[in-house]
């Protein structure tokens, strides 16, 4: 006989992940000792209940029936001895179910909004939710001994990515923030623990209602809790380590965005944070799988009808007919990489009229093509998804600027330093940061990538103006595609910079490459999500690298 | 209802004329022998099977040699006791049973007077020698690989266990074919409820002609709809007394040179035989980056459609920028690009398998290098998908098993889709949808995807290969009681000789309480 691997710790596994990386890193008494602190009461407490609950009589008959790894032998031999008689308390299945399929509806919602706010660009979050349904129709339908088999596998995995990818965040830690640990609120502890308990409440309070004989919860699972505990509170307390108690209520999800500002020795992958994303949405597809692995147990436990065989076709026929209604309304509506204007820096000036952006662009070189599938220049950028109007090439555009320019005349401002006008960086207007991605993204034939941003540098009067300021930072943190790890730099006058001739340079690079191709380091750079997660926790000191033009070259004071 | 052989040589000849009618290839050839020449006989056989019978140093000959000058009496007697010398005779009392032997490549000899017929094999059908196995090559270990025939395989075999042990079952499937398949396995390592579904799967199914170990492959599956395949097929018989030795259970189809291996699980396919013969460090490194060209062949293209449609910021940007300039003037989306260079690879590639041997490198050339390198000088393909292209078909050789390669290969598109569409969420969501499938997929009643636990004593062998003497274990579908594979030796041979013989014991009683 061997162990049986059961389905509900690992369904719960699954729903307390997805629920505390989505929902409980948005609410700010998880974020410091105080949630951690909540965190771990509430796992000791959960430990403590289901040591109540358990009932270790009825562990050896159980633990024969629906054993995975025993010979085909003795499982036909187990599959007889599992057919006593299932003594589930219906109410308590009942309750169950109806608990289950609303944890299902959250997490489902919840996957969607992220994946349209963090993977796919321009996507609603409906469709998001349609592709999801795709997903888990086709699963549906499992046996238990599929689910049991699955979650086992891939729960090491997962458990080896989160905890990787919390010790690759870890590296972001400020050790400024070190003292906020410090900082304990009751408030706080009771509002975490009970949020938290609330979220396994049914695990405990309503057993194994599937389970056979008399036995209500399967032993010897603590670790598990334990192991998940301790993950949830280093979160906890790493989102106060890295963004300070106040800089992740900046974040609308600050556990993913926890590794945007990552970079790796080498740089042979810029980002990490959407392979992370990756591993959020399998890791939620399997928690909801679970989930209707566990209700689809249940009702078997209840003596109610499971899927047909033709049910199934059904089943498999709505889900294809939602994936082609799905593709056909979204389409191929991603903006492939040669129709993209990469900025590799971004200066940006206040005066009374607005914010005046310099995008410092770069487009592939012969691109220009139509973005392929007809829409493009979705994302932070624009609310439109209509991003191939305007025809406004960039460093390397051509022909029909002239003409165009007409219809942006309003908004642009263009330098007089002697330059022809191909050569002239574009300035956009804006009362807000926001308005300015728009105008860009309205008079452009590219969608702007500000993904690969090297250089970010402000104009004394935005950075002296602590409000605007305030507000500008506060946008730049909702952009997740941002590159917070570029660099960022003070100036007297940023048109001058943004208009001075660097040859074959880019700004971006050139600036990066004052702090990344020395041999000692002399001067410490100050990067964006630094400056950022400052100014969120209130500390405006921060000393920002001055960059100044001399004999028409830019360099650091 | 069956015809008994007659004693009356005419009613065997009427018979078998009325059965062989139109049959130029079988032979019924009259023979006299005994005293005075005076009893008839009949000798049946396909053409090409049988040596020439007038020479002396053919069986029939010395046979007829023996038989000369006996009284019909004394004939029969000598044919009932076998006193002729022939080592593989074998009596036979009806005449579908004789004309079933004469079919399988042997003769069958029809006397006057006696009421059975007699089989004698001779030189068979014609096949191929034992030869090198092309389709597994190793560097080290044996090269010999199985060939046509049921019976030379089936000895390859046994000349790697010689031990009674092993068991050998024959039966016919194929109505029409009467197709010899053999089932091998190792009476105390195997699992009984093995063979019992085998046996209820050959059950199941009445088919007129059975060529290859492929179709019975097909019937045998449970899971038919699934791309993955559900038995190990392997042409080198060290890998599959390797395999017996593990509990698992042969199946050899005549006229085929694949044995067909079962239960299999996802790891066996990215194994090779191998891998017992080379130090652990080597061959886990090797299995490493089988893994891992596993994975690139099913994701590369399609994590190469995200990153480039979808999700820019991965990577550095001067490669995204040199990327995205070779995509530059490429008339066709991504997707689509990526799809036509697939396409054209499997084209390339079914064309040189299907070509004769000196004219299949020259399509490579003619497909892979002209018509490759012009579609990029016409800018009709990006650069840079046609490294992606090679380099997950590269990644597909490296997989051990052409049937696991051949699926991944298929499943590639769908990875392609969901990435062209969806980005890295839809690759999310492939991975789900193909874990799922893979973790309800059973070969035998044993998971596809096996859960290793603390407990599963074979846990040495897995990605990581432990050093030799630590793998102690068979896998765990074995009967507990012959779990041990390896021990250190006690020195005392009497010992060992009583562990075995107590295990029999033990493996009997077992049996009897399953029972």
């Amino acid at each position: 006989m061997r162990r049986e691997h059961h389905l509900q710790p690992y369904t719960y596994l699954g729903i307390a992940e997805g629920f505390f990386l989505l929902v409980t890193s948005r609410i700010p008494a998880f974020c410091g000792t105080s949630g951690a602190i909540g965190v771990a009461l509430a796992t000791i407490c959960l430990c403590l209940l289901q040591r109540l609950w358990e009932d270790r009589s009825g562990e050896k008959a159980e633990n024969g029936a629906g054993t995975e790894d025993a010979s085909p032998a003795d499982r036909v031999k187990n599959g007889q001895a599992g057919s006593e008689k299932n003594t589930h308390n219906e109410l308590a299945a009942g309750l169950m179910i109806i608990w289950l399929l609303a944890v299902f509806a959250a997490v489902l919602w919840l996957l969607s909004k992220v994946t349209a706010d963090w993977v796919l660009e321009g996507m609603d979050w409906r469709f998001a939710l349609a592709l999801y349904l795709f997903f888990l129709l086709l699963g549906v339908g499992r046996r238990s001994a599929v689910w049991r088999r699955f979650v086992y596998i891939s729960w090491k995995w997962l458990a080896v990515i989160f905890t990787g990818l919390l010790l690759m965040s870890a590296r972001q830690i400020d050790t400024s923030y070190v003292r906020l640990l410090g900082q304990i609120d009751i408030q706080h502890i009771a509002q975490a623990m009970l949020l938290y308990l609330g979220l396994s409440w049914y695990v405990v309070m309503l057993g194994n209602p599937a389970g056979r004989g008399k036995r209500r919860w399967p032993g010897g699972k603590e670790w598990l809790y334990l192991a998940m505990g301790v993950i949830q509170a280093a979160f906890c307390l790493l989102l106060a380590l890295v963004y300070g108690t106040q800089g992740a209520g900046y974040r609308k999800w600050p556990t993913v965005s926890l590794l945007q500002g990552l970079s790796l020795p080498g740089k042979f992958i810029e980002r990490l944070d959407v392979l992370w994303v990756a591993a959020l949405i399998f890791s939620g597809l399997l928690a909801m799988g679970l989930i209707l692995g566990k209700v689809d147990e249940l009702l078997g436990a209840l003596g109610l009808p499971r899927l047909s065989e033709d049910a199934r076709r059904v089943k498999d026929g709505a889900a294809l007919v939602i994936l082609a209604v799905t593709v056909w309304i979204y389409g191929y509506s991603c903006v492939e990489a040669q129709n993209r204007a990469y900025a590799l820096a971004m200066c940006v000036d206040w005066q009374q009229d607005g914010y005046k952006v310099w995008f410092l662009e770069t487009v592939p070189e012969g691109g220009g093509g139509e973005s392929s599938g007809g829409s493009g220049g979705q994302g932070e950028s624009s609310g439109s998804k209509d991003g191939s109007g305007g025809g406004q090439g960039s460093q390397g555009g051509s022909g029909g600027r002239e003409g165009q320019k007409q219809s942006g005349q309003d908004s642009r401002i263009t330098s007089e330093n002697g330059k022809s006008a191909q050569d002239q960086e574009e300035c956009y207007v804006g009362t807000t940061f926001r308005e300015t991605l728009d105008e860009f993204a309205r008079s452009n034939e590219h969608y702007l990538d500000l993904s690969h941003v090297k250089a970010v540098v402000l104009d004394d009067s935005l950075l002296s103006n602590r409000p605007v300021a305030k507000t500008f930072f506060a946008e730049l943190a909702a952009l997740w595609r941002m590159d917070e790890n570029s660099f960022v730099y003070q100036c007297e006058n940023v048109r001058e910079l943004a208009e001075a001739d660097l040859g074959d340079s880019s700004l971006g690079d050139y600036l990066g490459g004052i702090y990344e191709n020395q041999q000692e380091q002399t001067r410490e750079p100050l990067k964006l999500r630094e400056l950022l997660t400052s100014w969120e926790n209130g500390r405006y000191d921060r000393e920002i690298p001055v960059v100044k033009l001399q004999a028409g070259r830019p360099c650091l004071e | 209802m069956q015809t008994p052989v007659s004693m009356d040589i005419r009613e065997n000849k009427a018979y078998v004329e009325a059965v062989c009618a139109d049959c130029v290839d079988i032979i019924r050839q009259e023979v006299h022998f005994g005293k005075e020449q005076k009893t008839e006989g009949l000798l049946v056989f396909v053409e090409v099977t049988a040596s020439n019978v007038l020479l002396q140093e053919s069986v029939m000959g010395r046979l007829f040699a023996r038989l000369d000058g006996l009284a019909p009496g004394e004939l029969a007697a000598v044919l009932e006791e076998n006193r002729m010398g022939v080592s593989r005779s074998k009596q036979l009392a009806t005449m579908e049973d004789a004309m079933a032997g004469m079919l399988t490549g042997d003769m069958v000899l029809f006397v006057d007077g006696y009421d059975k017929a007699i089989q004698l094999a001779d030189k068979g059908y014609p096949g191929k020698p034992v030869g090198n196995c092309e389709a597994e090559k190793v560097i080290r270990g044996s090269s010999e690989g199985f060939t046509d025939s049921v019976k030379i395989n089936e000895a390859l075999v046994r000349k790697r266990i010689r031990s009674t042990g092993m068991k050998a079952v024959e039966l016919r499937k194929g109505i029409r074919s009467n197709t010899t398949v053999a089932i091998l396995y190792m009476e105390e390592l195997v699992d009984p409820s093995f063979l019992k579904q085998l046996q209820d799967g050959l059950e199941k199914y009445v088919i007129d002609g059975i060529f290859d170990g492929g179709t019975l492959e097909q019937l045998l599956e449970k899971d038919w709809m699934s791309p993955f395949p559900q038995f190990q097929s392997t042409q080198r018989p060290d890998r599959t007394a390797m395999e017996l030795l593990d509990g698992r259970v042969a199946v050899i189809c005549d006229n085929s040179p694949t044995a067909l291996l079962f239960p299999a699980g996802f790891s066996s396919y990215l194994r090779v035989s191998e891998d017992r013969y080379n130090r652990f460090e080597l061959v886990t490194f090797e299995r490493l980056l089988r893994y891992g060209a596993m994975l690139a062949a099913l994701l590369i293209s399609g994590l190469y459609l995200s990153v480039i449609n979808f999700h820019t910021q991965i990577l550095p940007t001067p490669l995204l920028l040199s990327l995205a300039e070779a995509r530059s003037g490429v008339p066709f989306p991504a997707l689509i690009e990526v799809l036509i260079m697939e396409i054209s690879f499997e084209m390339i590639r079914e064309a040189g398998v299907r070509m004769p041997g000196p004219l299949s490198g020259t399509i490579g050339i003619v497909g892979g290098l002209i018509i490759g390198d012009a579609a990029v000088s016409a800018n009709l393909v990006s650069p840079m998908s046609v490294i992606v292209v090679a380099f997950s078909a590269l990644s597909s050789f490296a997989v051990p098993d052409e049937e696991l390669s051949a699926a991944l290969r298929l499943v590639k598109y769908l990875f392609i889709l969901l990435g062209g569409f969806l980005g890295l969420a839809g690759i999310a969501g492939g991975l789900y949808l193909m874990g799922l499938h893979l973790c309800g997929l059973e070969s035998f009643g044993v998971p596809y995807l096996r859960i290793g636990k603390p407990k599963t004593l074979d846990k040495n062998d897995r990605i990581w290969r432990a050093p030799m003497r630590f793998l102690r274990y068979r896998p765990y579908y074995v009967p507990r009681d012959q779990a041990v594979r390896l021990r250190e030796n006690s020195g005392k041979a009497e010992e060992t000789k009583m562990n075995v013989k107590k295990t029999r014991s033990v493996r009997k009683s077992n049996q009897g309480g399953r029972a």
